[in-house]
């Protein structure tokens, strides 16, 4: 493409915990669900491939990219995924700060401007790896060009933990409703933001509907 | 005379059409009013409680509407999701009844997962270049018909704005369009007459803003987004701003009007009625038998373009 003003995108991470505790219930199928959805959702919205890239991370006792940072419309398989083992955020944050900072100098080198890239952290339970060492290797991908994390407790996940994690927004599932269908409704944000966020051309976070997760305050 | 209010006891909600940034669209199978119209297929846009729409606002655009005479309020019924009426929970203003969006304005792919949606055949869809249309299987328009569509959104911009409405937001999933019938505005429960604030406080695009009123918008900035419309379906281009990138497509005669449109000064920018002129004299008479109006079904070797193309 030739276009005079360079295209700007807006790299997108769903991370997703497949803990062990994601087995039980129909959680992890609620995920693999709501990936399905997003893709037929980016599939609808042309301008979602025009302007974001999507990318999966999982993580159990370590962490894996599930799916690399695409366009989701061309993507024919979703990954499988299968849950068990710890639940390690250190992990997860360690993959993620070296995968955003890998897709930003990749997106550059492509002639592409890079938005501050947007997370989604989704956990079922608490941290296996001690608060120190996750808390550290958070730092360091929040530190200068990190992205913003909207953080989304559901299960057995502490409020108080996943605030720690999110930079922006934090959600948490009212203990009413079942875990996988709180997943669904995560689903459902992430879906509307990601369509939001390339129609404004910015980074735009939707909040759930009422019902289903209170919004923490972070300040 | 039809109420400018209706409490949602009064409504019979059928299934969830959709969720937005804003709220949650219902079909509404039936109001149980005496003597309520039961012709128009109605929806109806519930608020998310943080929205706390402004009632009064609310009541000027439905009244707004009502105050136009036969003609008019059929013109505008034509190109605008027009509000009906305020919707009432619990005695407070808690959404609207819209009309439900014509036929002609959706079409029905196979989505990747397998199962037929309707969807809305929104401006983003015009926009979009060949490429990201093939990998959908969606049938990509002819120029004719991008100029005709134009034609019709400066049009219907232009009949608003003599009669004091402020569009505000345009983006690329609030103006659906046909091959057949024209452009049929969505959101107008959240735009304005001069003079009066909105019902509920206007998105901010940052791809779309006007650099001249960075906070506010106008039927001046209202102008600049109509002039970055047409640059953008005509280039195919979702980001440009540069006036040169829609030569191609149109020729050259178009760039003076284009850099007016997106003059940083608002007085300089031609009015909605200059475009819907300009852009009707281009118009070829419509093509009829060959028009394409719908979606072939897209094969799984759809899904399989070449990443991140
Ligand atoms: N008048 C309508 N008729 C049918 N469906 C509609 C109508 N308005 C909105 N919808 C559906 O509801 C969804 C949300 O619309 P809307 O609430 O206008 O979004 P937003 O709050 O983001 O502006 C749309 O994407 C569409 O699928």
């Amino acid at each position: 493409m030739t276009s005079p003003g360079r295209a700007t995108i807006l790299p997108i991470y769903v991370v997703c915990d497949l803990s062990g505790s994601m087995r039980v219930d129909g959680r992890a199928d609620a995920v693999r669900d709501a990936l399905v959805a997003l893709r037929d959702a980016v599939w609808l919205n042309p301008v979602v491939s025009d302007q974001a890239r999507i990318g999966v991370v999982g993580f159990a006792g370590t962490a894996t990219v599930l799916l690399p940072l695409c366009d989701l419309a061309t993507v024919g398989e979703l990954p499988d995924l299968e849950p068990g083992g710890l639940t390690s955020y250190g992990a997860a944050f360690r993959l993620l700060r070296e995968t955003v900072r890998a897709d930003t100098a990749r997106l550059a080198a492509d002639g592409y401007r890079v938005f501050r890239p947007l997370v989604f952290f989704v956990s079922d339970g608490e941290p296996t790896d001690r608060r120190p060492d996750w808390a550290a290797e958070h730092a360091r991908l929040v530190g200068r060009d990190g992205p913003e994390i909207v953080a989304f407790a559901v299960g057995e996940a502490r409020a108080a933990t996943l605030a720690a994690v999110a930079t922006s927004r934090c959600f948490v599932a009212r203990t009413d409703v079942a875990v996988r269908d709180a997943i669904a409704r995560i689903g459902d944000v992430v879906i509307r933001s990601v369509v939001a966020s390339s129609v404004t051309g910015g980074q735009t976070v939707v909040g759930p509907a009422p019902g289903a997760f209170d919004e923490l305050d972070l300040l | 005379m039809t109420p400018f209010a209706v409490d949602a006891a009064a409504l019979r909600q059928g299934p969830v059409l959709g969720r937005g940034g804003q709220g949650e669209v219902v079909e509404v199978l039936g109001v149980d009013l005496p003597g309520w119209p039961a012709t128009e297929h109605l929806v109806a846009k519930w608020y998310l409680p943080a929205v706390a729409p402004d009632p009064a606002a609310l009541t000027r655009l439905v009244s707004w509407r009502r105050s136009l005479d036969d003609r008019g309020r059929a013109a505008v019924d034509e190109v605008a999701c027009w509000p009906r009426a305020v919707l009432l929970r619990d005695g407070r203003a808690a959404g609207v009844l819209l009309p439900r969006v014509p036929a002609e304005y959706t079409f029905t792919p196979r989505s990747p997962s397998g199962g037929r949606v309707t969807v809305l055949r929104e401006l983003q869809h015009l926009i979009a270049g060949p490429a990201l249309l093939a990998r959908r299987g969606i049938p990509d328009t002819d120029p004719a018909t991008r100029v005709r569509v134009l034609a019709g959104l400066a049009s219907a911009v232009a009949f608003l704005h003599e009669r004091d409405v402020v569009l505000g937001d345009l983006s690329v999933k609030n103006v659906l369009w046909s091959p057949v019938r024209g452009v049929y505005l969505l959101d107008c429960d959240a735009l304005r007459l001069t003079g009066t604030n909105p019902p509920v406080r206007q998105p901010n695009s940052p791809g779309w803003d006007d650099p001249a009123f960075p906070g506010t918008q106008n039927q001046q900035s209202d102008r600049y987004k109509l002039a970055l419309t047409v640059l953008r379906v005509l280039a195919r281009d979702f980001h440009t701003r540069n006036p040169e990138s829609a030569a191609g497509a149109l020729g050259r005669e178009l760039l003076p009007i284009l850099r007016a449109g997106l003059h940083h000064d608002p007085a300089a920018r031609p009015a909605a009625r200059a475009w819907r002129d300009l852009l009707h004299r281009r118009e070829q008479p419509t093509p009829q038998p060959k028009e394409v109006t719908d979606v072939p079904k897209p094969t799984v070797n759809a899904l399989r373009g070449n990443r991140d193309g």
